[in-house]
């Protein structure tokens, strides 16, 4: 059976429920982000700045709009 | 602890990080609620009263008509997809939640990015198409829907995309679809019946425009590798060699595209431009758009954001 057109060129990449964290990295409830070592995690610039915030470069489309 | 600021968000929305530690700076009161400690907070609307109650490790937060602002980065539309069949008790959950969320919009007087209900529509393509092409912008040749016959009128290359976002799930994998080059003899009957699709004119020679609106301020950024213009969805070009540049786009495109939000009811949108052969064209807006991937030390979206939620300036 020929598959729809948008399935045929969708990408494929391994299911994962939520993205990997670092070790060590906790998100504080009272503070509203992630903390690392005492630090903030995600900072403009660090690893887990621009990167991230597109989801570990899992592109989701724009965005948060997976549940 | 009176809240000033709501963000409604995800623990894994790390853009979302940067604008709490710039109102964590200011002193800002404010509250993240996020859907995956859903079940840890204790959660009262007060119809009567119009306020919502959260209670988060022992600490009461209360929202009151007088909250300033609410930063809304929920989904607007529930998608089951990439998801397993769900136990009876999270579809419960799920479906909930969402109804809790969407309830937040009682809180009529404070400022918002954006409201529920404008993102509802602005998410529809085809509304913001229509929008876009009434305001006087471009927007390419478009058709949506599942008759092959009415995709054979395009003369030239098109470009298919979903109409909504499509995440899907099979055994391990997640399929994600990007904007895809065809030939519109390509598209059959076989192959787009089962689902609707758009169909658009595919733009040649174009370079990618990334238009960020927070409130009275907009930044365009184009989307280049190599200086050059990227043919296919720039999405799919490694990260490492694409390079985003700020640029001045001329007064009435400008206009336009504060007018297309103003129409639309949203303070914040990530438009997305071609430019080709001196003309630019509208492809989409995105109410609920990323921008932590533009940041930078000269490009601080996090603080634009944290001044309009904090009524400053913006």
């Amino acid at each position: 059976m020929t598959q729809h057109i948008l399935i045929e060129h969708a990408k494929r990449r391994p299911f994962s429920a939520s993205p990997e964290m670092p070790e060590r990295s906790l998100f504080d409830t009272a503070k509203g982000y992630w903390m690392s070592e005492g630090k903030p995690l995600v900072s403009p610039g660090s690893k887990y700045g621009a990167l991230v915030s597109k989801k570990c470069d899992q592109e989701t489309g724009e965005d948060q709009k997976g549940e | 602890m009176r809240i000033d600021v709501l963000l409604v968000s995800s623990i894994y929305d790390f853009s979302t990080d940067l604008v709490v530690q710039e109102l964590e700076k200011r002193e800002v009161s404010y509250f993240r609620l996020n859907k995956e400690e859903f079940g840890n907070y204790r959660l009262t609307i007060d119809i009567q009263g119009k306020t919502l109650e959260i209670i988060a490790n022992d600490i009461v937060y209360e929202v009151t008509n007088s909250v300033k602002s609410i930063y809304f980065r929920q989904p607007i539309f529930l998608r089951n997809t990439p998801s397993n069949g769900l136990a009876i008790s999270e579809q419960l959950s799920r479906s909930q939640w969402m109804g809790f969320l969407r309830s937040l919009v009682i809180f009529d007087k404070a400022r918002w990015i954006n409201r529920p209900e404008a993102t509802y529509l602005a998410e529809t393509k085809a509304y913001q198409l229509v929008a876009a092409n009434d305001i006087g912008l471009k927007i390419p040749k478009t058709l949506i829907g599942n008759n092959a016959n009415r995709f054979q009128s395009f003369e030239n290359k098109v470009i298919i995309k979903s109409l909504d976002t499509i995440l899907l799930r099979e055994a391990d994998e997640c399929l994600f679809t990007y904007s895809t080059i065809k030939n519109s003899d390509e598209l059959n009957d076989e192959n787009v019946s089962a689902a609707p699709l758009t169909v658009q004119d595919y733009v040649t020679s174009k370079i990618d425009i990334r238009v960020t609106i927070i409130g009275n301020k907009l930044v365009a950024v184009k989307i280049t590798s190599g200086g050059n213009g990227i043919e296919e969805d720039w999405r799919t070009t490694d990260r490492s060699q694409i390079e985003y540049t700020e640029i001045q786009l001329p007064t009435d495109i400008v206009n336009k595209c504060f007018e297309l939000l103003g129409r639309l009811n949203l303070n914040f949108g990530a438009i997305d431009l071609l430019l080709s052969n001196n003309e630019y064209t509208f492809i989409e807006v995105n109410p609920t758009g990323e921008w932590g991937w533009l940041v930078n030390s000269q490009r601080r979206f996090d603080i634009d954001i944290a001044n309009w939620l904090e009524g400053k300036g913006l």
